[in-house]
C-alpha cells in the first residue's frame, strides 16, 4: 500500500513538474505560425555582381485578402532583397519583415536568365545546403528576370506561384514543357557525364485584361553550369520523347485522307549502348496514341488504311522531332540530354577510360540511331469502315 | 536469476541499434565510394563484422559467460579492467548515437537551436527504460521493428517510380581499395557487436544464428536503402548528409506526403532503445566484472558520462566526423571486440589448466 502511494506521489510530482517546467518547451526555439513568412516562390537574379532575390509570400497581415470586391487585396506580397550571395540576400527577409522565412512551402524556384547564364551552380548551392528548403521544388529559368515574373500581376484571387507551378506542370498534358524538380536538375548538373536542362518561362500581358499569363517558351540547355542554348517547344517535345518523360501530347497529323489529332497516351524510350567494339547508340521510341479528332474533306468514315497512314506520318513527326532535339542539344550545344556518355561509362567502362582520358578538353560525341514505333490504340467512338 | 529475452527480442534490439546508424549514414572519410561499389562496402562490412563477432560467439557457445565474467574468472583485477573498458565503450556508443541524432535535429528540425534539453530528456528516459530491465526494452523493440519495417518498405516502394538505373556506376571502376577501407571503417563503428560480448547470457537463443540473422537482415536493408537512394537521387543524394531522410522527403503515397515525419518519430524511438540498451549493457558489464549489483545511482552516473561525451563530440560537425571514424576509435573498437575477449578466454583457460595441474 505504501509502495503504491509512493508511486502515485512520484507520478503526480513528475506530471506537475513537466507541466510547470516544460510548458511550451521554452528551451527550444519554436517559431509560431504568425511569426513565419510563408514563401510560395523564390526568384534569383544576378546583376552587377549582386544577387537579387525576390520572394512571393502569403500576405497574412493584409485585411480582407482575396475576395471579388474591388477593395480586396491580393493574397500574396512580393519582396525583393539584395546581397553578395543568395543566402545573404535571403537573410534580408528576417531583417526587413521581422519574420522567419518558411522555405518548405515554396513551390517554384525561378532563376533569372542572366543568373543562369552566369553560373547556376552558385545560385543553387544555397538550396542544396539549406535543409529547410524543399528537395522537390520545381526549377525554371525566366526569359527575363525572376523579379519581373514574380512581380507580374495575375488574377488577385490567385497565388502567382500556383499559376507558375501549373504552367510548369502543363507538360504532363501538352508535352511541350519540361517539369523538373530541383534534385533531378542538380543530379544532372553535378554529373559531368550528363547534360542538364530546365524549362524557360516568360510573362505575357493578357490581351483583354490587366493581368498577365505565363508562357513556356522552351527548354534551357546547360553546359558547364551555364545556359548554352534554348530549345523551342517543338524541340522540347522531342527531348521529352528521348528522355522518356512524355506522359501526354496532342500531335496533329496531316495525311491524304485528312487531318488527324493523335493523343499520345503512353510512351517508352529504350537507349541501348553500343558494345565494346563501338557503333552507335540505338534509341527506340515506342508510342501509343488515341485518335481524338479526324477532319476529313467529306466527313468520311475512318478506314484501316487511313489509320495506318496516320500511324506512319505520326512516326515520322516524332522521329523528326527527336532527331532535331538530339542534334540541337547534343551535337550542336554539347548538352548530353540522353546521358549517352554516362551510359557508355556504365556499359563499357574500359573502353570509356580509353576514349575519355581525364584531361580531355573536347568531349567526343557518340553516334546515335533513332527508331520510332507508333501504335494507334483507340479510334474514338467511331468504328472503322471498309476501304472503297 | 536474471531476466532473459528471446532471440526475436534480442534481434529486434540490435537491429534497431544498427539501423539508427543507417538513418544518419555519413561516409566515413569522404572516401568517394561510387554508387555501385556500395555492394562491396556492405560485403566487406559484413566480413569485418563476422571477424569481430567470432571471439564473443565462441565464448558464448563454449563458456556460456559474458566476457567480463570470463575475465573475472581469470583474475578479479582483469575482470574489473575489462568491465571498465566495456562501460567506456558503451558510453561512447550511446554518445555517438545521440550526437548523430543531435546533428540531425539541429540541422533539419530545429536549426540554430540548442537541443541539449531534448538530449538530456532522451537520456533520462533511456535510463528509466534501462532500469526497467532487458525484457521491457526487448518487448518495445519488437513493436518498433514492425512499425519501422512497414514504413521502410512503403518508402522504398513509393520511391521506385523515380528510380533511374543510369545513376549508377560501373562496378569497381576505381578499384577495390575504397570499398575495402569504407567497409573496414563502417564495421569499426558497429558497437552492437560488443552487446554479444556482454549481453548474451541474458538471451535465450542460439548466438550464432541470431548474429547471422542480424547481419544478413541489416546488410540487406542497408543495401536496398542505398540502392534506391542512389537510383533516385543520384549525385544530389551523394552531396546530402542524411541520404535516407532525403528519400523520405521525396516519398509519396497518394495523399500521404510526409513520410519524413513518420521516420523521424520512429527514429526517436530507435534512439531511445539504443541509448537504453547501451546503458543496460554498461550496467551488466559492471555487475559481471565487479561481481556485485550496480548501485541505484549507477544509471545517473552513466547518463552524466554519456551527456559529457556528447557535449564534447557533437559541438561541431568536423570534430564529430573526426571522432566517429578516427584511427584511435577504430583501434579501440577492435581492442574491445577482438583482443579483449581473446585475452579473457586465453587467460581463463590458462588458469583452469593451472588449477587442474595443481589438483593433479
Amino acid at each position: 500500500m505504501r509502495k503504491i502511494k509512493y508511486r502515485v506521489s512520484a507520478a503526480v510530482f513528475l506530471l506537475l513538474s513537466v507541466t510547470v517546467l516544460l510548458g511550451a518547451c521554452r528551451g527550444i526555439k519554436i517559431t509560431e505560425l504568425n511569426e513565419r513568412l510563408i514563401i510560395e516562390a523564390i526568384g534569383v537574379d544576378f546583376d552587377d555582381g549582386e544577387y537579387i532575390v525576390t520572394v512571393q509570400a502569403i500576405d497574412s497581415e493584409s485585411p480582407a485578402s482575396g475576395g471579388d470586391s474591388e477593395d480586396s487585396q491580393p493574397l500574396t506580397k512580393t519582396l525583393v532583397f539584395t546581397g553578395s550571395s543568395v543566402g545573404e540576400a535571403l537573410n534580408g527577409i528576417s531583417v526587413h519583415t521581422g519574420k522567419t522565412p518558411l522555405y518548405s512551402q515554396a513551390r517554384v524556384l525561378i532563376v533569372g536568365f542572366e543568373a543562369a547564364k552566369n553560373d547556376i551552380g552558385k545560385v543553387l548551392d544555397f538550396f542544396l545546403r539549406e535543409y529547410t528548403t524543399r528537395t522537390d521544388i520545381l526549377i525554371t529559368v525566366s526569359e527575363k528576370s525572376a523579379k519581373e515574373m514574380l512581380g507580374a500581376s495575375f488574377d488577385k484571387n490567385s497565388i502567382g506561384a500556383t499559376i507558375i507551378e501549373n504552367a510548369l506542370r502543363s507538360g504532363e498534358y501538352t508535352g511541350r514543357v519540361v517539369s523538373i524538380p530541383l534534385y533531378k536538375f542538380v543530379n544532372l548538373l553535378l554529373d559531368d557525364k550528363s547534360g542538364a536542362f530546365c524549362p524557360v518561362l516568360s510573362i505575357q500581358k493578357e490581351p483583354l485584361a490587366d493581368s498577365c499569363r505565363v508562357n513556356c517558351i522552351g527548354t534551357a540547355l546547360f553546359t558547364d553550369n551555364k545556359i548554352s542554348a534554348v530549345m523551342t517547344p517543338e524541340q522540347t517535345r522531342g527531348l521529352l520523347f528521348l528522355t522518356d518523360k512524355i506522359s501526354s501530347a496532342d500531335i496533329p497529323v496531316k495525311t491524304d485522307k485528312g487531318l488527324f489529332t493523335l493523343r499520345v497516351v503512353s510512351s517508352s524510350t529504350k537507349i541501348k549502348a553500343p558494345d565494346g567494339s563501338g557503333g552507335a547508340f540505338a534509341i527506340k521510341i515506342t508510342a501509343e496514341c488515341d485518335i481524338t479528332e479526324f477532319e476529313s474533306a467529306r466527313f468520311s468514315k475512318l478506314t484501316t488504311n487511313a489509320v495506318n497512314e496516320a500511324q506512319l506520318v505520326c512516326r515520322d513527326i516524332i522521329l523528326e522531332e527527336a532527331r532535331d532535339a538530339i542534334s540541337f542539344s547534343y551535337y550542336r550545344n554539347n548538352c548530353d540530354i540522353c546521358r549517352l556518355e554516362r551510359r557508355r561509362w556504365l556499359s563499357s567502362p574500359t573502353q570509356y577510360r580509353a576514349e575519355f582520358p581525364y584531361d580531355a578538353a573536347d568531349k567526343k560525341h557518340f553516334d546515335t540511331t533513332i527508331s520510332v514505333e507508333v501504335k494507334i490504340r483507340r479510334t474514338g467512338k467511331e468504328t472503322l469502315g471498309e476501304e472503297k | 536469476m536474471k531476466e532473459k529475452i528471446n532471440a526475436v527480442q534480442f534481434f529486434a534490439i540490435i537491429f534497431l541499434c544498427r539501423i539508427t546508424e543507417f538513418f544518419t549514414y555519413i561516409a566515413p572519410r569522404e572516401t568517394g565510394v561510387l554508387p555501385s561499389d556500395r555492394l562491396f562496402v556492405v560485403v566487406f562490412f559484413s566480413l569485418f563484422c563476422i571477424i569481430s563477432l567470432l571471439p564473443a560467439l565462441v565464448i558464448a557457445k563454449k563458456e556460456k559467460k559474458s566476457v567480463p565474467t570470463l575475465a573475472k574468472s581469470a583474475s578479479p583485477v582483469f575482470g574489473k579492467i575489462c568491465a571498465i573498458i566495456y562501460i567506456m565503450a558503451f558510453i561512447w556508443a550511446a554518445a555517438e548515437s545521440v550526437s548523430r541524432f543531435e546533428l540531425f535535429i539541429s540541422t533539419v528540425m530545429f536549426p540554430d537551436t540548442d537541443i541539449n534539453l531534448i538530449t538530456a530528456l532522451l537520456l533520462f528516459a533511456a535510463a528509466f527504460a534501462a532500469a526497467k530491465g532487458v525484457e521491457a526494452i526487448g518487448r518495445s523493440s519488437v513493436t518498433v521493428t514492425a512499425v519501422l519495417a512497414a514504413s521502410f518498405v512503403i518508402i522504398i516502394l513509393t520511391s521506385l517510380s523515380e528510380f533511374d538505373a543510369v545513376n549508377f556506376s560501373p562496378l569497381l571502376y576505381n578499384g577495390i581499395g575504397t570499398p575495402f577501407s569504407d567497409g573496414f571503417s563502417s564495421a569499426s563503428r558497429t558497437w552492437e557487436i560488443l552487446f554479444f560480448a556482454v549481453m548474451l547470457p541474458s538471451v535465450r537463443a542460439n548466438p550464432t544464428k541470431t548474429a547471422a540473422a542480424w547481419l544478413t537482415v541489416f546488410s540487406l536493408a542497408a543495401l536496398t536503402g542505398f540502392f534506391v537512394i542512389d537510383g533516385v537521387t543520384g549525385m544530389y543524394g551523394e552531396r546530402q548528409m542524411f541520404k535516407l531522410y532525403t528519400l523520405t522527403v521525396l516519398a509519396k503515397l497518394g495523399i500521404l506526403e510526409r513520410f519524413d515525419d513518420v521516420m523521424i518519430g520512429i527514429w526517436v524511438l530507435c534512439e531511445l532503445i539504443k541509448a537504453s540498451f547501451c546503458l543496460l549493457a554498461a550496467s551488466r558489464a559492471f555487475e559481471d566484472g565487479f561481481g556485485k549489483r550496480a548501485p541505484k545511482y549507477f544509471y545517473l552516473v552513466l547518463v552524466g558520462a554519456v551527456f559529457a561525451v556528447f557535449t564534447v563530440a557533437a559541438r561541431s560537425v568536423s570534430k564529430f566526423a573526426e571522432t566517429a571514424s578516427s584511427p584511435a576509435i577504430q583501434t579501440a573498437f577492435y581492442l574491445c571486440a577482438i583482443l579483449l575477449p581473446v585475452i579473457a578466454a586465453v587467460s581463463s583457460n590458462a588458469k583452469k589448466k593451472k588449477e587442474v595441474k595443481n589438483l593433479a
